[in-house]
C-alpha cells in the first residue's frame, strides 16, 4: 500500500511502544494505545487536473491511564513525525506538520472511576501519488 | 450561453511546460484623448481609437520553481485533451509573446508558486 499511512505507522510505532491501530482500537486493547485516521484529504488541481501532490490530513490519539503518560508519548510522536520529509516504502513524503494538538479524556472504563487521558495531534501530510 | 471548459488546457512557453493553474488574459483598448477648447465646461472628454495599440496581456499562474526565459519573444503553445470543449478558445488565444514579468513565492505548507505576465506580440 504505497500511502502515506504506511510511514505514519512506521514513525508511531518507533516513537512508542504503545498499541497502534488504524481507524479504531479494538476492544479490551491494553493501554496505552495510539489511534491515528485520515481525516481529509485536498487535491490540489491545475488546468491539466491533479498536481499529484495531495495533502492528507491525520487526526492521532493517544490514550493512556495516566495524564503524564499520555502527553510523554504524544511529545516522542511529535519528534519522530513533526517536520519529516524523505522516501518511505514506495512513497515520497514533501511535508509534514504538526498543526494542532489538544489535550481530551474518555469515559473512565466501567467500575473505574478515574477517566481516561487522550492527546489529539492532526498532521497535514504532502505526499506524491501517482496521476 | 455558450461556455468552454478551462479543464485541459496546458501552456508553453518557448518549449518550457508550465503547471498552470490560471490563465489570465486582457485585451486593452488604447485611446486617445480628442477633446478640444471648445467642449463646453463640464462635458465628458472624447476619446477615439489610438492607431497603434497596446498587445493584449497574458498573466500566468503556475506551480514550480522554473521561471520562463525574459530574453526574447517564445512561442505559445496551447493543448487540450481531446475530448475537451476548449479547442474555440485556445485557438484564439495569442502563439508569439515576451515575457515582461515573472516571480516566484516559497511559503510555508504550500508549494512554491510562480506567476509570469507575458506581452503579445503576434496573434
Amino acid at each position: 500500500m504505497p500511502a502515506p499511512e504506511t510511514w505514519l505507522k512506521n514513525a508511531l510505532t518507533q516513537a512508542t511502544t504503545a498499541g497502534v491501530h488504524p481507524v479504531l482500537a479494538p476492544q479490551n486493547a491494553p493501554f496505552p494505545l495510539v489511534v491515528y485516521r485520515r481525516s481529509s484529504t485536498r487535491r490540489e488541481r491545475g488546468l491539466g487536473g491533479n498536481f499529484g501532490v495531495p495533502v492528507a490530513t491525520f487526526s492521532v490519539s493517544i490514550v493512556s491511564q495516566s495524564y503524564s503518560e499520555a502527553k510523554d508519548i504524544a511529545d516522542s510522536i511529535r519528534q519522530k513525525a513533526d517536520n519529516f520529509t524523505g522516501d518511505f516504502s514506495g512513497v515520497r513524503i514533501i511535508t509534514t506538520a504538526l498543526t494542532a494538538e489538544s489535550d481530551n479524556m474518555e469515559r473512565p472504563p466501567e467500575g473505574q472511576s478515574k477517566p481516561l487521558y487522550r492527546v489529539d495531534q492532526v498532521y497535514d501530510v504532502r505526499f506524491q501519488e501517482t496521476v | 450561453m455558450a461556455y468552454e471548459s478551462s479543464q485541459g488546457i496546458k501552456f508553453t512557453f518557448s518549449g518550457q511546460a508550465f503547471t498552470a493553474n490560471q490563465i489570465q488574459m486582457t485585451k486593452k483598448l488604447s485611446e486617445i484623448d480628442v477633446s478640444s477648447l471648445s467642449d463646453p465646461t463640464g462635458s465628458y472628454r472624447s476619446y477615439r481609437p489610438a492607431p497603434i495599440i497596446d498587445a493584449p496581456e497574458l498573466k500566468v499562474d503556475f506551480v514550480g520553481i522554473t521561471l520562463p526565459q525574459m530574453t526574447a519573444t517564445g512561442a505559445i503553445t496551447w493543448t487540450v485533451d481531446a475530448s475537451g470543449s476548449n479547442a474555440a478558445f485556445t485557438a484564439n488565444m495569442p502563439t508569439v509573446a515576451l515575457c515582461t514579468s515573472a516571480d516566484v513565492t516559497a511559503q510555508v505548507g504550500e508549494l512554491i508558486k510562480g506567476s509570469a505576465t507575458f506581452r503579445l506580440t503576434q496573434n
